[in-house]
């Protein structure tokens, strides 16, 4: 079906350059992940890991058996995957709709709030207020339908810009201290806010679950925070993979933003890329998102001076208007960079990204799953925002509210057995995203992406579900 | 590839240059540093895609004449909503009004396309940017081309309109002695309309021709306006083609710096930052601008507005005791008030710091949060590097910043008010770039994480300790304001002839401004670092606390020790008792901002000005010292010398 999500017209399209912005920081410190062992990369950490019940091998299980995307009717009908074995049908125990796990035959438990803190206001509204659109969304249909486990839900947002550490942590004192919320859903966008954060979450035990992850430097992340998107890992490997197997080069530009998240990456990649014997012949750090608009030209100029035969970019930005400036310069080599959906490389760049621009939905959702879950998501946005446009963005902070209130369901409101049963979580499909696992040692629960590319300056599929280790078409 | 990265660079350099000729035209007019010029621009920019968008049949000529129109229009409404009201007012006011004009506009943008959605913009610009010329190996777009036409042919067209013209004849005459340009009957307040409206169409000409090679949103522009700015300076703000060639310059030294080879070109941004600093050093426009012209602009330049009266300084025994009570207060409170109470006095903290140098000395300084991060960053590397323990790491960070803020202050003494707020910029930029990015500083930029001692653990606690720390110095400060040496300080501000004259070393007494200023802020950095206990540098950068800490000086009063702790208050403490509960507002944005034009154009002194006019709460607070309270409230006592003399005050910067 190619791309579900995206059906409405162009002139209603609402260009998400800002969201991308930041989007690539959380990709950025994906890329980053790469520094965590010790300055060297090593993708085979999960895989290796000794422990029995590690997510790497019960993640590996059941992709033996085929359960990573073997997503039908019967099985998203068959009812809730349990915890424990991590094996059995997949499909969301708690989710609009469903009556499985929600509250319709449970006694009322009363109001249970959830909180959230974003960008809100000003010129970086655009980064929090979809966020907070699908998580209130989410929460009115469920409630609407009794609410789970006997809890009725309610979000309190509060903003804080973007890098505003102390802002950040004063909203979320409050929510714990006064308003007493149980559980902090999708603030992924905070990275740089949630800083002092996330410590303070830990310390007060206050479960933390989101799309994206703050700190991608460990595949652990904080004790309490738990992700739906593929730990940082991966995408280390995926990055040097694509370049092998589907931009076909063995010398490469790579430009990226002059921010210590992404610039710190480079050096990792870099070595990554020589063990494959592919050699970047030209680095171009972009001092901000902005100077995309001044530097790119001349930044594409020298990468071709240079003899590269693809662009690898660690930002959407760069993504969308390096392309635009190698077009304009009759270059026409693959580029290969996390857009993760966003609509900016559609809008902005278009047919001429067609063909030679791969990316990826960054693992946060797949927007393109045929099921009743993804069918739920679509008819409610419809419903609410008939003029809005959904983004595979958005879908991630479903699929977050997905996976709390399925714990929650299982766990009522106690916050040390809501921790645990998420860390048990073996191959959870919700139906809008990759199978889900967590372990004590990984918080970070998907374990796929798909590769896109434009056609016809829409985005298509260029792969099947990509996995850790090896690809597969 | 140098050809290459030259032409490339020129391109850049023109869009510099024609966004820095809307500011050089405003500065000229009206003396305002405005920082909402981008904002104008991008707002004009909406409508142009907007058109576009809505009616497909538009001809893009049509289209881009409609955003001209608007950039003219939004452009001479900001001129009267925002600047008629503080046209008396001085720099420091005309400059954060400009900042909440800024943020103003953004939220209207905000407000406005919540509901429209954000226009696309590719493939619908007035030149195609995908098509182009070839030119030594470089392919140059039709759009790019188009911007380095229209900055050159700007340029030339209002140097023209200038020097030529009854009109440019009038600006000239304004800019250089309103006083006599009103006597010959110039209408002053028609003139700077025109010249809003012309500034306006000029940014909206920016917006279109640029933006189309980069993303649209309401902080589109801002990045590349920090570099108009330097181009602005080139010509001291007054010339044009100054401007022009600074914009061209540093486009070109950009390029070619990131041409070099790595890792010397990922030193571009740091190089953009020097070279500004550079610049303002060793005074580049004296070789574009007339002695006469000069002084025709540096005169109209005071940070601070003088002859407003006296404004209270809090007696130290009035300040301790109301420190007391807060204290009390805090006990009151639950654990998270406590918290807040504990951030609003860190802010107050900062405050103070601008008091002594802004309100006092009247070197404007935009990098309070700057002096703050550095403060913090050494308490993480007293605390966790060396294992120093608590109760010596505050006072070690707070003086172990003055050193390394000392390059600031160096550079600040040798320059005038308007380029020193340039240069605070670029400092915080270099600042950012350079040493916060440091690992053995800053961690290299990742999360440092400092442990209060164990009697320090709880909110109250910290909270405490934060009283007592906050309440020694700002008693210390109003003591220190009654001395001859903090009479001095004033003296320095208002008029540095008349203080050298009476004996008074400006240096000297600058220099001492910015060391004590270094202090409060390394304390308030520290402070702050203890209060998170886990941040990174990112936390103080120049659009997170800086302005936050300017902003509430400004609104409090930046003359008083008053001003800073109301506007603290309010900043902070209030925003927290009337923060929403899941409501998404941009009004609140538009709204922050016309309080701050309200607030400001009521009195300069801001609210602390305004309850100047009912003295009796501040004589309850002065009456400790009769004598001081004769001083502080009847007499200007900015205008007693050392010697004790009274002088008489100037007037300046009055247009009506």
């Amino acid at each position: 079906m190619g791309h579900a999500i995206d059906a409405r017209p162009r002139a209603r399209t609402r260009v998400r350059a800002r969201r991308s912005v930041a989007l690539s920081v959380v990709l950025a410190l994906a890329a980053a992940a790469c520094s965590a062992e010790g300055g060297e990369l090593s993708f085979e950490t999960r895989a290796a890991a000794p422990a029995a019940t590690s997510a790497a091998d019960r993640r590996d299980a059941p992709r033996q058996e085929g359960g990573l995307f073997p997503v039908t009717a019967e099985r998203a009908a068959a009812g809730r995957t349990t915890a424990a074995g991590g094996t059995e049908a997949g499909g969301p125990a708690v989710s609009p709709g469903a009556s499985s796990g929600t509250g319709g035959t449970t006694p009322s438990r009363g109001v249970l709030k959830i909180g959230t803190v974003l960008p809100l206001q000003g010129g970086q509204r655009d980064f929090g207020e979809p966020v907070l659109r699908v998580t209130q969304a989410y929460i009115d249909e469920v409630n609407a339908r009794g609410g789970v486990g006997g809890y009725t839900l309610q979000l309190v947002a509060y903003n804080a810009c973007l890098t505003c550490q102390d802002e950040a942590l004063q909203a979320a004192k409050r929510l714990v201290e006064e308003d007493d919320v149980f559980a902090f859903v999708n603030t992924y966008v905070m990275a740089i806010a949630f800083i002092p954060v996330i410590e303070y979450l830990d310390e007060h035990r206050i479960p933390l679950i989101q799309g994206g992850a703050e700190d991608m430097t460990s595949d652990a992340l904080s004790p309490v925070t738990f992700a739906t998107a593929p730990p940082g890992s991966f995408y280390g490997r995926f990055f040097v993979e694509v370049v092998k197997r589907y931009l076909q080069v063995d010398r490469i530009g790579i430009t990226y933003l002059s921010v210590p998240t992404e610039a710190e990456a480079i050096p990792q990649l870099e070595a990554e890329f020589a063990k494959e014997g592919i050699e970047v012949v030209r680095k171009e750090p972009i001092e901000a998102a902005e100077e995309a608009v001044t530097s790119m030209d001349a930044a594409i100029a020298r990468m071709r001076a240079a003899g590269a035969q693809g662009v690898v970019t660690t930002n959407p930005v760069l993504l969308a208007y390096g392309r635009i400036a190698a077009d304009r310069q009759g270059w026409h080599v693959p580029w290969y960079g996390p857009a993760a959906w966003s609509h900016l490389l559609e809008d902005a760049c278009g047919r001429i990204c067609d063909d030679v621009v791969f990316t990826d939905t960054a693992g946060l959702s797949y927007p393109d799953r045929d099921t009743p879950q993804m069918r739920q998501f679509l008819d409610t946005m419809a419903a609410r925002y008939p003029e809005g446009h959904t983004t595979g963005h958005e879908l991630a902070a479903w699929v977050a509210m997905q996976l709390f209130t399925e714990v929650l369901a299982r766990t009522g409101a106690d916050a040390e057995a809501f921790i645990a049963e998420m860390e048990t979580l073996a191959n959870l499909d919700l139906g809008t995203t990759s199978p889900l696992t967590f372990s004590p040692d990984s918080h970070m629960g998907g374990n796929a992406t798909i590769l896109l590319k434009l056609k016809d300056g829409k985005y298509v599929r260029s792969s099947d579900p990509l996995n850790f280790g090896y690809l597969e078409e | 590839m140098i050809l290459q990265d030259l032409i490339f660079g020129l391109g850049v350099g023109a869009m510099f240059a024609l966004l820095a000729t809307g500011i050089v035209l405003v500065y000229r007019a009206s003396g305002v540093l405005n920082f909402a010029h981008a904002s104008i621009g991008v707002a004009a920019t909406y409508v142009n895609f907007e058109l576009l968008e809505r009616f497909p049949w538009m001809p893009v000529g049509v289209a881009f004449l409609a955003a001209l129109a608007t950039g003219a229009l939004v452009g001479m409404v900001v001129h009267r909503l925002a600047f008629v009201p503080v046209a008396g007012a001085s720099q420091v006011t005309k400059l954060l009004v400009s900042f909440g004009v800024a943020g103003a506009i953004q939220g209207v943008i905000g407000l406005v396309w919540a509901r429209l959605g954000t226009p696309s913009m590719f493939g619908e610009s007035l030149f195609p940017t995908n098509r182009g010329f070839s030119l030594a190996d470089a392919v140059v777009s039709w759009q790019r081309l188009a911007l380095i036409v229209a900055g050159v042919s700007l340029t030339v067209g209002i140097t023209w309109l200038l020097t030529r013209t009854d009109f440019g004849v009038q600006v000239r005459a304004l800019a250089q002695n309103p006083m006599a340009a009103r006597l010959a009957g110039i209408d002053e307040r028609r003139i700077e309309r025109r010249v809003w409206a012309l500034a306006g169409a000029s940014a909206a000409l920016a917006g279109v021709l640029l933006v189309p090679f980069g993303p649209l949103n309401p902080l589109s522009l801002m990045g590349v306006q920090l570099k108009a700015l330097a181009a602005a300076l080139v010509g001291g703000f007054a010339s044009l083609p100054a401007a022009l060639a600074g914009g061209l310059g540093l486009g070109a030294a950009q390029e070619l710096v990131a041409g070099a080879p790595a890792p010397f070109n990922g030193l571009s941004g740091v190089l953009a930052t020097a070279l500004i600093l550079v610049l303002l050093l060793v005074r580049v426009e004296r070789f574009f601008v007339s002695e006469q012209e000069a002084r025709a602009v540096e005169g109209g330049e005071r940070p601070v507005a003088a002859g407003l009266g006296s404004v209270p300084l809090g007696t130290p025994r009035a300040w301790l005791v109301g420190f007391a009570v807060a204290a009390l207060v805090v006990l009151a409170l639950s654990g998270f008030w406590a918290f807040v109470a504990a951030r609003t006095l860190v802010y107050a903290l900062l405050g103070l710091s601008l008091v002594v140098l802004t309100g006092w000395t009247g070197q404007v300084s935009l990098m309070p949060g700057t002096f703050a991060g550095v403060g913090a960053a050494l308490a993480w590397v007293l605390s966790v590097r060396f294992g120093y323990p608590f109760v010596l790491v505050v006072p070690m960070a707070a003086v172990a910043t003055v050193p390394v803020c000392a390059v600031a202050g160096f550079v600040a003494l040798r320059l005038r008010p308007l380029y020193l707020v340039v240069a605070t910029i670029a400092l915080a930029g270099l600042f950012e770039e350079t040493l916060f990015r440091q690992e053995w500083f800053a961690n290299g930029g990742r999360a440092m994480t400092v442990t209060r001692p164990s009697w320090l653990e709880g909110d109250h606690a910290f909270a405490l300790f934060t009283v007592a720390v906050v309440a020694a110095l700002f008693a210390f400060t109003a003591a220190f304001g009654r001395t001859r040496t903090g009479r001095a300080l004033r003296m320095v501000r208002d008029n540095p002839t008349a203080a050298a004259a009476g004996g008074v070393n400006p240096t000297k007494y600058g220099l001492l401004a910015f060391t004590l200023s270094a202090l409060y802020a390394g304390v308030a950095g520290a402070l702050f670092a203890y209060l998170l206990e886990t941040f990174s540098s990112a936390a103080f950068g120049f659009l997170v606390i800086s302005l936050a800490a300017f902003g509430l000086s400004v609104v409090g009063g930046i003359r008083s020790p008053i001003g800073p702790m109301v506007g603290a208050f309010g900043f902070v403490f209030l925003t927290e008792v009337f923060r929403g509960s899941g409501g998404v507002s941009d009004w609140s944005s538009v709204l922050l901002g016309a309080g701050l034009v309200f607030v400001l154009a009521r009195d300069p002194d801001g609210l602390v000005g305004l309850a100047r006019r009912f003295r009796r709460p501040f004589g309850w607070f002065d009456r400790s010292s009769p004598a001081e309270t004769a001083q502080t409230t009847e007499e200007p006592e900015e205008w007693e010398g050392p010697s004790g003399a009274e002088a008489e005050p100037v007037v300046v910067m009055s247009r009506d």
